[in-house]
């Protein structure tokens, strides 16, 4: 804060400075401005180029404000009128085109009537969505995705496709997002734009039958593509529902599950064609397809097919699987396919431990995302709502996953402190037929909601045992009764009034909770169409290395998956350091002898203003069925424009190598990997 | 050690002929071998120094048969990598050989032998050989310091034709080439 101890002098004498100084500078180059340089200072604080705030001691001779700014060639300078006159003593900008802020500082603290100059900062706009879902989403926090939308909340040129069991495309958190295909007019069953697909408007259905009969309409038949969805790019900010990891990006639906809820292979390679075919030949910036779905067995097309998207660059973002296994040990497809546009993820929880249901392989799973107990959007009428009602308030309550209804009148009756519900004794009589209020502990969910509905209670309410709400799961169902979660403070507000009259209800909504590695994937699907639209010159591989480089090393994660992270979308969207890579297989020739080599050439690209130096890049690779082992090391003074080119010795013909790239400071911390390219 | 050996085998036949009266001839020289194959060049250069040692037996008037031994070695460097790489050419010839009548001091020869090469060299990791029969063709020009001790010219060529496994397909290489010495002979 400034001071404003120096009072003594007259409000008009500064005023006069100020005016003088003004009057004596240049006039400004015009009425339109390029937009300010952006430098970063070596704490990462933004601040504009060539600018400085200045303020002069008391008692500086007027004018001194006009001969500073001329001396400094800062001729452009504004002063701060009513600062100055408040402070008794000139404030002002001081603006240099020749000179760079670092350089003005210096100059500017020399000088004895100088009390005062600190670079012009900028300051971010602290964004959170109003959607009033959105402190169910627990996964956005823990990524960092308010961090990361003061940068950017996502771009309308950015098309995100998803392959799943259709969309309710009409849903109102997704409608506004919903690509809309700009060639083809609706419902006159002629395929205006020749693609091949009549009345393809939002994406098109690939399985529509039990035979795979394909026909326009890509509306969910089951729920889970909505979920989906509405993870990777509902509308955000829009005061309804909840919010996408992109809150712009364009929704494009492949349909690809047939009425027996399974995909076909032969209906996801025509659905991954219908990307690569809008990408290539319409234009449309497809960046990322979401495949949360998976099996066994190997399928060379489809991989073929998941190669060609990777041409277009389009990232492929496939979840891991459901079921706890080592995928390194049981190969889990699309997931499992060896390619650089592949990126497999696996589920995290709350604590940042790996889902107990998520499949990992440290050699075919790259990175874990939120994905238990996700709060997204689903059919319309198909999920949850739910409000606890008393004399005076109506609490917002969470429905937990799998929870019962109440029908809409909602269940109108008593509830009973039934303390942390462990055993029968704390289950009072009068809680049959009631309501029972419960704190969280000590046991499962699942556990505190048999109890209380062996003791009768027709309804289940779990408060925090921390500050604040939660959500959580029943496990599975199960034919549950209504169970929803409350926050601490509403839950000991529930309690101190003892036993009263409340109204639960848990009706139908057009939003509810799922879990597993589906709900994982469409996360990084996000945070590809977020990075895209922030750095939208930027090609794939760039973007899925800064995706890499950016997610936060978990030790719990660590040798569960290739790069044992969770996704942290808001350091991959202000990475100071780009690691990108190509390889190249060349063969060397010697007079009698032949070898492969792989000529591993990396580009780094700092941030404008980075403080990095002194960091060393380490070159790993890694052979089918084996761990990334280090086989090189360059140190930042070796790089030549910025860029190396390291040569992988005495390769065997017929083996694929894989390569990644990591840059390290000058401390050992690991500031980001690059993309991995096989060859 | 092979080269060893062809020496000691050279010598030990030169010691047990030693009293052939002037029939048997042993010279020892050094030269250049001017490789004849194109990669082998780019690789290590197109001149080699290659020292020689050669047995004769005159089995008739002006008719003579031949052993001679050569070796030649040298060091490149690999220029897609940077290494640096090592090859070897080793010559065995056994022939039959014409020499005029001395004119003076002088007498010229000619030479025809069955020539079997070997190489080898150690590149990338890996030290890949090889031995293939060529053939090997020589004239030379001597003069006589005295009735037993010459100095010689000669020039010829020594080659072997064959293939080596590169990758998904076989290479043609040749081993041997043009050489040009000169060498000092004793006559038993």
């Amino acid at each position: 804060m400034i001071s404003c101890a120096y009072r003594r002098w007259p409000a008009w004498l500064i005023s006069l400075m100020l005016f003088a100084g003004a009057a004596a500078l240049p006039a400004a180059a015009g009425p339109v401005e390029d937009a300010p340089k952006i430098a970063t200072d070596a704490g990462g604080a933004e601040f504009v180029e060539g600018e400085a705030l200045v303020r002069l001691r008391p008692g500086t001779s007027p004018g001194a404000a006009a001969m500073l700014a001329a001396e400094l060639e800062a001729g452009d300078g504004r002063p701060f009128r009513v600062l100055s006159e408040a402070c008794r003593r000139p404030c002002l900008l001081l603006r240099s085109p020749r000179r760079s802020t670092a350089e003005l500082l210096a100059s500017l603290r020399a000088r004895p009537e100088v009390e005062a100059a600190s670079p012009n900062y900028r300051r971010r706009l602290l964004r959170l969505p109003n959607d009033p879902g959105y402190h169910r989403q627990w996964g956005l926090a823990k990524i960092g995705a308010p961090e990361a939308w003061e940068r950017n909340v996502g771009s309308s040129d950015v098309v995100l496709a998803v392959i799943d069991t259709g969309a309710d495309y009409g849903h109102g958190d997704l409608a506004g997002n919903m690509w809309r295909n700009p060639g083809e007019t609706e419902g006159n069953g002629v395929d205006d734009d020749g693609n091949g697909f009549r009345d393809d408007i939002h994406g098109y259905d690939f399985a529509a039958s039990g035979s795979g009969d394909n026909d326009s309409d890509p509306m969910d038949i089951e729920g889970h593509g909505t979920h989906v969805a509405g993870i990777m790019a509902a509308v955000g900010d829009n005061a309804a529902g909840v919010c996408g990891v992109s809150w712009r990006a364009r929704i494009m639906v492949l349909k690809g599950f047939r009425p027996d809820l399974h995909i076909y292979d032969s209906d996801c390679i025509e659905a991954i064609e219908y990307a690569v075919k809008m990408k290539r030949d319409y234009g449309v910036n497809v960046v990322a397809i979401n495949a949360s779905f998976g099996g066994g067995g190997s399928n060379a097309l489809q991989q073929d097919a998941i190669a060609a998207a990777g041409e277009q660059g389009i990232a492929f973002v496939c979840a891991a699987g459901n079921d706890g296994t080592d995928n390194d040990a049981t190969p889990f497809y699309p997931a499992g396919y060896d390619l650089p546009n592949i990126v497999s993820v696996a589920a995290s929880d709350g604590n940042d431990a790996l889902a107990s249901f998520s499949n990992y392989g440290q050699r075919s799973v790259d990175i874990a995302a939120p994905g238990q107990a996700i709060y997204s959007t689903v059919p319309r009428g198909a999920g949850l709502e739910a409000w606890l009602k008393t004399e005076s308030d109506v609490l917002d309550v969470s429905p937990l996953e799998y929870s019962g209804r109440t029908g809409s009148a909602g269940l109108s009756r008593k509830i009973y402190d039934c303390g942390l519900g462990q055993s029968a004794g704390d289950f009072p009589a009068g809680v049959s037929g009631n309501i029972a209020l419960i704190e969280r502990g000590n046991s499962t969910f699942q556990q505190k909601a048999l109890r209380a509905q062996s003791a009768g209670a027709a309804g289940v309410v779990i408060y925090n045992n921390v500050a604040g709400s939660f959500d959580g799961t029943l496990g599975s169902e199960g034919g549950w009764g209504p169970v929803v979660a409350v926050s601490r403070e509403d839950g000991l507000l529930l309690r101190s009034r003892g036993v009263h009259s409340v109204n639960l209800t848990v009706r139908a909504g057009d939003y509810g909770y799922l879990s597993g590695t589906s709900m994982a994937s469409p996360h990084v699907c996000g945070a590809l169409g977020l990075l895209a639209a922030q750095y939208p010159g930027d090609g794939m591989a760039k973007q899925i290395g800064r995706l890499y480089s950016g997610a936060d090393r978990i030790a719990a994660l660590d040798g569960k998956m290739v790069y044992g992270a969770r996704l942290n979308l808001a350091r991959s969207l202000s990475q100071a350091l780009v690691l990108t890579m190509t390889v190249t297989r060349r063969q060397a020739q010697s007079w009698m002898a032949v070898k492969d080599y792989a000529e591993v050439r990396f580009a780094v690209e700092k941030e404008p203003g980075s403080a990095i130096s002194g960091e060393t890049y380490a070159v790993y690779r890694k052979i089918p069925g084996n761990s990334f082992a280090k086989v090189g090391e360059v140190a930042a003074a070796e790089l030549q424009d910025g860029a190396f080119t390291y040569r992988d010795k005495y390769l065997e013909s017929g083996t694929s190598y894989t390569y990644v790239i990591e840059a390290r400071s000058a401390g050992g911390e690991v500031l980001a990997l690059s993309n991995e390219v096989t060859i | 050690m092979k080269k060893t050996v062809i020496a000691f085998l050279l010598l030990s036949l030169a010691a047990g002929l030693g009293a052939a009266g002037r029939k048997f001839s042993v010279m020892a020289g050094a030269g250049v071998l001017l490789p004849i194959d194109a990669d082998f060049k780019e690789l290590y250069g197109s001149a080699l120094f290659c020292p020689e040692l050669k047995l004769s037996y005159e089995i008739m008037p002006r008719f003579c048969v031949w052993l001679a031994g050569s070796s030649a070695s040298a060091t490149g460097v690999l220029p897609e990598l940077g290494d640096e790489i090592k090859a070897s050419q080793t010559f065995l010839s056994l022939g039959a050989g014409w020499e005029t009548k001395r004119w003076g001091r002088l007498q010229a020869d000619v030479g025809a032998a069955f020539l079997m090469a070997h190489s080898r060299e150690k590149a990338m990791g890996s030290s890949p050989s090889k031995s293939a029969p060529g053939f090997d063709a020589r004239a030379g020009l001597r003069v006589f310091v005295s009735e037993s001790v010459f100095v010689g010219l000669n020039v010829g060529f020594a080659g072997a034709w064959t293939t080596v496994d590169a990758g998904e397909t076989d290479k043609d290489i040749v081993i041997g080439g043009m050489r040009i010495g000169g060498a000092l002979g004793f006559r038993f």
